[in-house]
């Protein structure tokens, strides 16, 4: 409890003062741990950037293959896909591998600060990506036999992607508090918005956005 | 804005990548020829991932990035600024700069392959240390950094005369 005497009498040696260090020394532990914070959520965010171009490269190839038609190369190509979009979730996991209060107070406060709106849909990456989960939403339906277990994997890998990036809002508290990216403009949380973006993805990638109706064979 | 202060800072945190474009260029047309430089790179990226000590992924994937130091291919960006928008808002908040329009597919597969070595080097060094970040989910992240280099790998090869 503070007293409102402690300067006086600390002044007249009646208490002693008490030493600044083990509170400078916590100060540092903070800032090295806010800084930690940064270097994680940057070089994490840096490796997805990384898989998700190769990604949109390996399913731009497969969708090449697929005009030809070659299967096998399609496979081949579909199954490279969904083995970045793993990395890629464990990529957002090594970027929010940081704690709760660094990330609340230091992570957060930066992105408002760089802009009040800061998305991840803002990224150019995600936007070709999901350009390119559209050009694929037309051959949801009519897959061929041989290519619907790589397709089902790579549906999977896609959900793990999603499900890391929910469990690090989580994590960081995001059922609690709206996105980031909406700039505190709805009620739904970060966790509820991500997980209706993800939803979204998966109904473009199984062509259920169009016409209401399920084409592909795989209920996701 | 302080954009200048912040970024001269951060110059060896950036990261170097193609717009996303490119990456959909490079899988339209696999054309043009790859410099024995990036070739050189990418063999080195084969023996780190094939490596089975995080340290040696480091030693490796250190050696690479300073063979792309001495050929300059570390510093291929356009070097200014982002105007402002909220594309590159969040670029330059990540410390990722683009490679300039007009770059040919060696400088694509340079700044790819560099950015796999940084991307290798950081993962490796963190699987070094204590974090929450599970044995699998590193495994997967290797299996996927090798999936890259053996994609560049062919690619390059595509441009071999």
């Amino acid at each position: 409890m503070n007293c409102p005497f402690k300067k006086a009498l600390t002044r007249f040696g009646f208490v002693l003062a008490e030493p600044e260090e083990p509170r400078k020394r916590i100060a540092d532990i903070v800032a090295d741990l806010d800084l930690h914070a940064l270097r994680m959520w940057r070089e994490g965010h840096q490796t997805f950037f990384l898989l998700i171009q190769m990604t949109i490269f390996e399913l731009r190839s497969f969708l090449k293959a697929m005009a030809l038609p070659d299967h096998a190369l399609a496979r081949h190509h579909l199954e490279r896909a969904s083995t970045l979009m793993l990395g890629s979730g464990a990529a957002m996991r090594i970027a929010g591998d940081v704690n709760q209060d660094s990330y609340a107070n230091t992570v957060i406060t930066s992105m408002k600060k760089a802009n009040p709106k800061f998305s991840g849909s803002d990224s150019p990456d995600h936007k070709e990506l999901v350009r390119t989960y559209k050009d694929i939403e037309r051959l949801a339906g009519n897959l061929p036999v041989e290519l619907q277990a790589a397709y089902a994997r790579f549906l999977s890998a896609v959900r793990t992607a999603i499900d890391a990036h929910v469990f690090v809002c989580a994590f960081h508290r995001g059922e609690e508090r709206p996105s980031t990216g909406s700039g505190s403009a709805t009620k739904l949380s970060g966790v509820e918005t991500l997980k209706r973006i993800g939803g979204h993805w998966l109904k473009l990638l199984t062509g259920r956005t169009s016409k209401g109706e399920n084409k592909c064979p795989f209920n996701y | 804005m302080e954009k200048g202060k912040e970024s001269d800072s951060k110059v060896d945190d950036r990261l170097v990548l193609p717009t996303p474009d490119m990456a959909k260029s490079l899988a339209d047309d696999a054309g043009g020829a790859v410099s024995s430089e990036t070739s050189n790179m990418l063999a080195g990226l084969e023996r780190a991932s094939g490596a089975l000590l995080p340290e040696k992924v480091v030693a490796i994937c250190n050696l690479v990035l300073t063979e792309a130091r001495a050929a300059g291919a570390d510093s291929n960006s356009p070097g200014h600024f982002p105007p402002d928008g909220r594309g590159p808002t969040y670029d330059f908040y990540f410390a990722v700069e683009r490679l300039p329009k007009s770059a040919k597919k060696d400088a694509i597969m340079a700044a790819l392959t560099v950015a796999t070595a940084v991307a290798m080097k950081n993962t490796a060094t963190l699987e070094q240390g204590t974090s929450a970040i599970s044995r699998v989910e590193f495994g997967l992240l290797r299996h996927a950094f090798a999936v890259i280099v053996e994609a560049l790998q062919e690619l390059a090869a595509k441009g071999t005369p």
